[in-house]
C-alpha cells in the first residue's frame, strides 16, 4: 500500500515530472484535516481509553481526542484489513476445489493460522507457530 | 502478560483490563469480516499485533514531532507516522463510512477504576511537578540518599612548611630555566654551553645609578606616604639588574626572580601610566623586617 506520490502531509508537493505536463501534480492541504472534524461524535470500536493507554506507554501524550480516535481507527482498518485477507484465503481454499455450487460456501468461516500466516505474509510479517505444544 | 490459568493479582488485572478488550476488540472486527469463529492463536496473534501497531504508531508520531523541535504532536506528524508505516491514509475516511453503516458490535467497554499498584515501598513518593500525570512515578526516596566524601584538608604545621619550600624552590627554578631559554644567556664553560646558562646581565649605560637612587622599600614607603601614583611597568631589565648587583640587603632576598614588576625610580619621575593593570603593579612587601 504506497502512499500516493505527491500527497505528502505538508500539502504543496509537486512531483518533478509535473513540469512536462504528462504527470498530473497532486496538490492536496493536508489529507483528513476535514475527516478530522467528523470524528467529533464517532466513535471507533476500540474505546478511547485503552488507545489513549497504550499511546501514553510509547510517550505520546494526545492533546486533542480527536487524534486518538484517529489513531484507533488506523489501527482497526489494518486488522480489518488483514481479516479480510484471510478471508479470501479462506474462501480460496473452500471453492478451489469447485465442490459445491449450490449457494455460497458454508458460512461458517474460522479463522485459522493456516489462513492469516499467508494473509500477514503478504504485509511481510512472518509468523511462525508450533503446530502442537504439551 | 498473557492472562493465564492462575490467579492474578490485582497489578496484573491492571493491565490484562486493556488487553482483554483489544481482545474483544479484534472479535468484533473478525465477526465484522464474516468470520463465525476463530483459532484462539490467531486471535492472539491479532491482538498483539494490534497493540504493537498503536504502540508504534505513538512512538513514530512522538519521534517525528520530537523531530520538528515541537513536543505535542499534531495531525500532520501521524499522517506521516502512518504513511511510513505502509498505510494507504487516502482510504481511511471510507472505511470509517462503511463502519458507520455496520453495526458497531462492540460498544466502548467501561473499564476497571484505575487500581492502584501494590504499595510495597511503603515511603512517600514526591510528586513531579511539570511532568505529565501519565509518566512513571520516581523512586523511592532512598535512592537520593548520598553521602559526600572529601578529605580533610592536610594543617600540619611541619607538613606545610615543607611544601610551601619546595614548592618556592620549585618555581624559582622553573623561572630562571625560563628566563635563561628564552632571554640572553653567558656560560660558565668555555665548550658546554647548555649545561649551566646564566641569565646575561646586560650592562647599564649608567651604572652607578643604582648607587644614587633610593631602594625600592625606601621607595615603597615613600610612595605610600605621598600616595603617589603607580608605576606600573613590567621591567624584566632589573632582574638582571639585581642578580649581577650585588644588591643583598635583608629586603633585597625577597626580591628573585619571582619578583616581575620592579618600580624603576628613573620612570618615577617621568611616566605615569594610566593604565592601572593589576599585574604590573609593583608588589607589595610586607612590612616586617626579615629578623636576622
Amino acid at each position: 500500500a504506497a502512499p500516493p506520490e505527491g500527497a505528502m502531509s505538508n500539502g504543496v508537493y509537486v512531483p518533478p515530472g509535473a513540469a512536462n505536463g504528462d504527470v498530473k501534480p497532486v496538490v492536496s492541504t493536508t489529507p483528513l484535516v476535514d475527516f478530522l472534524l467528523q470524528l467529533e461524535d464517532y466513535t471507533p470500536t476500540i474505546p478511547d481509553a485503552v488507545t489513549g493507554y497504550y499511546l501514553n506507554r510509547a510517550g505520546f501524550e494526545a492533546s486533542d481526542p480527536r487524534i486518538i480516535r484517529l489513531i484507533s481507527l488506523a489501527a482497526q482498518k489494518f486488522i480489518s484489513d488483514i481479516a479480510n485477507d484471510a478471508l479470501q484465503h479462506c474462501k480460496m481454499k473452500g471453492t478451489a476445489s469447485g465442490s459445491s455450487r449450490n449457494k455460497s460456501k458454508d458460512k461458517k468461516y474460522t479463522l485459522t493460522m493456516e489462513d492469516l500466516t499467508p494473509a500477514l505474509a503478504e504485509y511481510g510479517i512472518n509468523v511462525k507457530k508450533p503446530h502442537y505444544f504439551t | 502478560r498473557a492472562g493465564s490459568k492462575h490467579a492474578t493479582t490485582p497489578a496484573d488485572n491492571y493491565y490484562l483490563a486493556r488487553r482483554r478488550t483489544l481482545q474483544v476488540v479484534v472479535s468484533s472486527l473478525l465477526t465484522e469480516a464474516g468470520f463465525e469463529s476463530a483459532e484462539k492463536a490467531a486471535v492472539e496473534t491479532l491482538t498483539e499485533m494490534l497493540q504493537s501497531y498503536i504502540s508504534e504508531i505513538g512512538r513514530s508520531a512522538k519521534s517525528y514531532c520530537e523531530h520538528t523541535a515541537r513536543t505535542q504532536p499534531t495531525l500532520s506528524d501521524i499522517v506521516v507516522t502512518l504513511v511510513e508505516m505502509g498505510f494507504n491514509v487516502e482510504t481511511l475516511p471510507a472505511y470509517a463510512k462503511r463502519s458507520q453503516r455496520m453495526v458497531i458490535t462492540a460498544p466502548p467497554v467501561t473499564n476497571q477504576p484505575v487500581t492502584p499498584k501494590a504499595l510495597t515501598a511503603g515511603q512517600n513518593k514526591p510528586h513531579p511537578s511539570h511532568i505529565p500525570g501519565h509518566f512513571p512515578e520516581f523512586p523511592d526516596p532512598h535512592t537520593y540518599i548520598k553521602t559526600p566524601t572529601y578529605r580533610e584538608p592536610v594543617s600540619d604545621y611541619q607538613v606545610l612548611r615543607e611544601k610551601a619550600a619546595s614548592q618556592r624552590r620549585d618555581v624559582e627554578r622553573a623561572l630562571t630555566r625560563f628566563m635563561a631559554k628564552t632571554g640572553e644567556t653567558q656560560s660558565l664553560f668555555k665548550d658546554d654551553v647548555s649545561t649551566f646558562p646564566l641569565i646575561a646581565a646586560r650592562p647599564f649605560t649608567v651604572p652607578y645609578l643604582t648607587a644614587l637612587l633610593p631602594s625600592e622599600l625606601e621607595m615603597q614607603q615613600m610612595e605610600e606616604t605621598d600616595s603617589s601614583e603607580q608605576d606600573d611597568q613590567t621591567d624584566t631589565e632589573n632582574l638582571p639588574l639585581h642578580m649581577s648587583t650585588d644588591d643583598s640587603g635583608p629586603e633585597k632576598e625577597n626580591a628573585s626572580v619571582l619578583q616581575q614588576n620592579t618600580s624603576l625610580s628613573g620612570s618615577r619621575n617621568g611616566e605615569e601610566n594610566m593604565i592601572d593593570n593589576p599585574y604590573l603593579r609593583p608588589v607589595k612587601k610586607p612590612k616586617i623586617r626579615r629578623k636576622k
